[in-house]
Parts: structure tokens; C-alpha cells; sequence
């Protein structure tokens, strides 16, 4: 006898699982995947989010457009949508795709994505397979790796599939004896109650996710699709195991956790070292301005001028150096400062300090701005005390109200050569200045800084006036802590 | 006014800074009435000594700094104020200059500085 049975929703619902890194553009891709397009295990997949080689082509501009979207939105927008791809039999079937971004980059650029493909019921259902017999509908429904169920109005399994048995643990009959929700976690009881009034009030569930117990108590992950019978007293419904999905998006998302409470720990910690060092920049300069203190509470104690002159040439070296230290932890960057803030700053107190304004002399500055490293400030800093200070005191007679004029260029050139340069129009040095023999300990200490330290040249001139051009060139630095 | 006549009061934080200031002051012939280290002692002591001229340390240990304390100062009663810095920025010199200081300084302060900073003061000149 020939019975007309209802068409039959017989090619299961498959979920396709990928993952894609837009950097190094390489996907993941679930066994799934290829089930779902009928591809060979070998068959080579790029962009899984599009499947570019089967994509219907009017279809693959409203993907990409959606997905664009979702990616402008920064994931608000919900990248879902149904294409159509074709079989490697020429057969044309659709599919949902969704997915979304879980890693951005700091220029808010997509880094990873994951998402699903998922064949469409509906599209399932323009099927021709008809059960022709109660025999060959038995062996079909035997062979479907879905869970199906029957569920009564009153919420008890009135008919299951022996894949239930086989999932679960439990016997059919003990299924059958209690109601359906107690079998569901208990994290997802409200919205699976809520998921059954919307099914009772005639609306189809698509893809719902819950959770349930196993006999064994372990918890498996299905995913369902459901409906209401035609006579509104039943619940048709399928569910597949998606556990494996949900284990892979659960340490997805417990990595992406990790990962962000590494990166906060590492902010804290860089935050704390940035403190410590602006304190000990700060203590540095302390305790500097407590020598300066020192030295010229000394020099007011001796009443020999030659006493003075050297205790305040040693205050201002280390005034020029603790400048550095306040300028360093002022800064937003730890180990650099800007050229032009420490030089003029440092220039006009040596001027006030040696009289500058009483003498009339008159301070001429060429400062290019640029960021230095702690390591060729300190040493341009001493050298530039020493030939402010050399100007100041020596290349203007003391007794003539005249005063003059001291030029002084700092300036970057190509290749990172620095130039520095002081000059005067006073009287010059003496006649046959020659530095090796004539040089007292200021101008010492600039030869041994710029040709031992600095690797750089020093040139003197003694031609109306005096002046001093150094030339260095700028290297990496290396942090003590590397050079160890 | 003379110069030993001229009443005034150092706040300072930095101890040797203090001293070596006390010494000029004194040297130069001012009367040192006293100094402090904070803020606070600043404008009780300011209240106490009711000094004619105040060399005010811009930044200060404790929570209240030199323009704060000076501002406090200032709303009491009228007085003079130099305000002294180790590395003025532009911002700080600003608002002290707000209070119409008679001078801001960058420190150290020589001898020799405040030679000329205290006998070309209005408050000397006035009353000579």
C-alpha cells in the first residue's frame, strides 16, 4: 500500500566552522565545512567567509558588502547572510553565512574571524526525495545523524530517534518519562522555556542553542531546528552536536581573554617602571641641586676668589646635568629631551648666573629642535656650560661696558651629524692659541667629551673673537640593561 | 627704608638652599626674620613676622607650592614677594606673574645677583 507521507526534511542541517586571520590570510576550517560543499578533504578553500571558486557570482558582491559592514561597524552590524553556492556536481544550494570579527588591530583593522555556514532548511525542502514506505522512511530516518524528537504540548518526548540513546546515555522510555526541560541545563532553562513558547505560538526556531545533561552528567552543546505540527498539538524538532564547535569557541574566547589580561598586566607593569624612573630622575636632580648647594655654600665661606671661581665652575657643570635629569622626567619620553627647551633654557641661566645682562653681552641662539637621547645630552650639555661660561668670562673685557655678542648654533644635519658651535666677536684668545698646550680645564673637558666620547671633531678658531665647532655623529643607543 | 631695616622671610625647602640664602640676606645687611620650609608655615609665619619682602620657592615639599602659599599670603595683607625657581616653564612664570611679584628669579642666586636684586628694589629706593 502506497501512502502518501509527508516530505521530509532528510538532507540534515550542516554547519560549516571556519576561522580566518586577515593578516596572514590562512584559515581553519571544521570537517563540516566540506561535508557541507561536498568538497574532497584536499580540495583548497581561500577566504572561507566567501568561497570564492563556488560562490555564486551575483551573490558575491552582497557578502562581501555585508561583510564590510559588519567590519565599518566594528562588529555591531551583524555579518549574516544567505548565498548561493554551487556543488561540485553543478547542483546549486544555499547556505547561511555568519560570522564575526574577535580580534582587532589598534588601527581598528579586522584580525581574526569566526563564523559558520549552515544549509538552509527551506532550501532543503525544494527537494524532491519523497518517502515512498513506512520501510524506507524507517531506514532513511535511521541513517540521519541528527537527534529528531516529537515533543507534546505538555512538554514530554513522545517519539525520539535511537541517536538519543546513543548521545545522551539514557534509555528512550526514560526520556520519555520525564519532562524534556529537565534534561536541559540549567543555565539555559529560561531561554530554552522562552524558545518553546515562541515554537507553540507558531514561529519556527532556526539554529536555537542550548545545553544538556548527559546521563554520565557531562554536557553536550546541540543546535536546533524546530516547528510546530499543522494541528498545533506537537513539537517536530532536530538538533545536531555542536559540542566540538563550542569547545573550540570557548577556548577562542578564552585565549582572547588571556591574551587581553596579559596585555593589561603588561601596561601595569610598563606604567610602574615609567614611574620609578620619572622618581629617580627626580631624586637624581634632588639630590644634584643639594651639591650645587654645597659648592657654593663653600664658596661663600672662603674669601679666596680663586677658591670661588672653581667651586662655581663645578656648581654650574652639575646644575647643566641636573637640568637634564628635570627636563627628563617632565617629558612624556623617559629617555629623550627637546634640543631647543634644555639649550635655551640652559644658556640663559648660565648668562644670568656670569652676569650676562650687567656686562652687556648678548646671547645669539640657532637651536634646531629635535629629540636627544640622555646619552649625548649630558655630554653636549657640559660642553656647552663650558664654552657659554669660557665666552662669558674671558671674551669680553671686564672693565669695558661695551659687551658683545656670543653666537651659538645647535643644529641637526643629514646623515644624524650634530652641529654645535660657539662663538664670539670679543678679544680672542691669545695670540698663537694652541689647544694641546693652551687649553685650561673647561676647554679640556670639551676635547676629551667630543674625541673621547663622542667620536667627533673640535675646531677652534681665534679670528675676531673665539670660537669652538664640534661635529659629532649620532648612533643608536644601546640601554645599559641591553649592554649587559 | 635701610637695608637692615628691610624685614625678610625665606621659604625654601631645600636646607642648604635655605642657608646659603640666610647668609647672603644677612651679609648684604637684611634682617632674616626667619625660614621656612612649607607652604603652610609660610603664611603663619608671614602672619606672625608681618616681613616686608618674601623670597618664595616656587615648588615646595609638601602639598601646598610657593604661588599657593603666596596667593594666601597676599590675601591677608599687602607685602612683597620675589619668587625663585630652579627651572621655570613657561606656564609656571605665568601664573606667578599673576600675583605681581617684584621679581622672578632663576636659581642659584649669587651673591652678586642678590646684590643687585635687593639695591635696585623700589622698597630700598623709596626711602633713600
Amino acid at each position: 500500500m502506497k501512502k502518501n507521507f509527508e516530505k521530509i526534511y532528510t538532507n540534515p542541517v550542516f554547519s560549516g566552522f571556519w576561522e580566518w586571520n586577515f593578516k596572514t590570510e590562512t584559515a581553519f576550517i571544521s570537517p563540516d565545512f566540506r561535508t557541507l560543499f561536498n568538497l574532497d578533504a584536499c580540495a583548497a578553500i581561500d577566504k572561507p567567509y566567501l568561497c570564492s571558486s563556488i560562490i555564486l557570482k551575483e551573490d558575491e558582491p552582497p557578502l562581501l558588502a555585508c561583510l564590510e559592514e559588519h567590519i565599518k561597524s566594528g562588529g555591531k552590524t551583524p555579518f549574516y547572510i544567505k548565498s548561493r553556492y554551487h556543488r561540485p556536481d553543478k547542483s546549486v544550494f544555499s547556505a547561511v553565512c555568519s560570522g564575526c570579527v574577535t580580534e582587532w588591530d589598534d588601527a581598528g583593522n579586522p584580525v581574526r574571524m569566526i563564523g559558520c555556514h549552515t544549509s538552509c532548511l527551506e532550501d532543503s525542502l525544494k527537494s524532491d526525495f519523497i518517502i515512498e514506505n513506512a520501510d524506507e522512511f524507517k531506514t532513511v530516518f535511521s541513517l540521519l545523524p541528527n537527534l529528531i524528537c516529537v515533543i507534546s504540548r505538555e512538554g514530554y518526548f513522545t517519539k525520539l530517534n535511537s541517536n538519543w540513546v546513543d548521545l545522551l546515555g539514557y534509555e528512550i522510555e526514560e526520556l520519555k518519562k520525564k519532562p524534556f526541560i529537565d534534561f536541559v541545563h540549567i543555565e539555559d532553562l529560561k531561554a530554552t522555556s522562552e524558545e518553546v513558547q515562541k515554537i507553540l505560538s507558531g514561529k519556527k526556531t532556526v539554529n536555537f542553542i542550548n545545553r544538556y545533561l548527559k546521563k554520565d552528567g557531562s554536557v553536550i552543546w546541540l543546535e536546533w531546528n524546530a516547528v510546530l505540527s499543522k494541528n498545533q498539538t506537537q513539537i517536530y524538532a532536530s538538533a545536531r552536536d555542536i559540542s566540538i564547535r563550542k569547545k573550540f569557541e570557548i577556548s577562542l574566547i578564552e585565549s582572547e581573554k588571556k591574551m587581553h589580561e596579559d596585555h593589561e598586566k603588561l601596561q601595569a607593569s610598563f606604567k610602574e617602571k615609567e614611574i620609578l624612573l620619572r622618581e629617580l630622575y627626580h631624586r637624581t636632580k634632588n639630590n644634584m641641586q643639594v651639591i650645587c648647594s654645597m659648592l657654593l655654600l663653600q664658596a661663600y665661606d672662603t674669601d679666596d676668589k680663586n677658591v670661588q671661581n672653581i667651586l662655581g665652575a663645578m656648581e654650574s657643570r652639575i646644575h647643566s646635568m641636573a637640568l637634564i635629569h628635570q627636563k627628563l622626567y617632565q617629558s612624556g619620553n623617559l629617555s629623550n629631551i627637546s634640543t631647543y627647551e634644555y639649550i635655551t633654557e640652559l644658556a640663559q641661566m648660565i648668562a644670568e648666573n656670569y652676569g650676562g645682562k650687567e656686562k652687556n653681552i648678548k646671547l645669539a641662539c640657532d637651536i634646531d629642535d629635535f629629540s636627544l637621547n640622555i646619552e649625548y645630552a649630558l655630554p653636549c650639555g657640559l660642553i656647552l656650560n663650558e664654552l657659554i661660561t669660557n665666552a662669558l668670562k674671558h671674551a669680553f673685557l671686564a672693565s669695558s661696558s661695551d659687551g658683545g655678542t656670543v653666537y651659538l648654533a645647535f643644529k641637526k644635519r643629514p646623515e644624524r651629524e650634530i652641529f654645535i658651535e660657539v662663538r664670539d666677536d670679543g678679544q680672542g684668545a691669545i695670540k698663537n692659541f694652541d689647544p694641546a698646550r693652551n687649553a685650561k680645564m673647561g676647554l679640556q673637558i670639551i676635547l676629551a667629551i667630543v674625541e673621547h666620547q663622542l667620536e667627533g671633531n673640535v675646531i677652534f678658531e681665534n679670528i675676531k673673537g673665539f670660537s669652538c665647532a664640534i661635529t659629532f655623529k649620532e648612533k643608536d643607543i644601546k640601554s645599559l640593561y641591553e649592554i649587559k | 627704608m635701610k637695608l637692615n631695616d628691610l624685614k625678610v622671610m625665606i621659604v625654601e625647602d631645600e636646607a642648604l638652599a635655605a642657608l646659603l640664602l640666610t647668609k647672603f640676606l644677612n651679609k648684604l645687611g637684611c634682617n632674616v626674620t626667619g625660614a621656612v620650609a612649607n607652604g603652610n608655615d609660610a603664611i603663619t609665619k608671614a602672619d606672625e613676622t608681618k616681613p616686608d619682602l618674601i623670597f618664595m620657592d616656587i615648588r615646595l615639599a609638601d602639598e601646598i607650592d610657593g604661588i599657593t602659599a603666596a596667593t594666601a599670603i597676599l590675601e591677608k595683607r599687602k607685602t612683597n614677594i620675589i619668587f625663585m625657581s630652579a627651572y621655570s616653564d613657561k606656564g609656571v612664570v605665568e601664573k606667578a606673574m599673576k600675583l605681581n611679584p617684584m621679581a622672578f628669579v632663576n636659581k642659584p642666586l649669587t651673591l652678586e645677583k642678590l646684590k643687585n636684586l635687593i639695591e635696585s628694589s623700589p622698597l630700598i629706593e623709596k626711602t633713600q
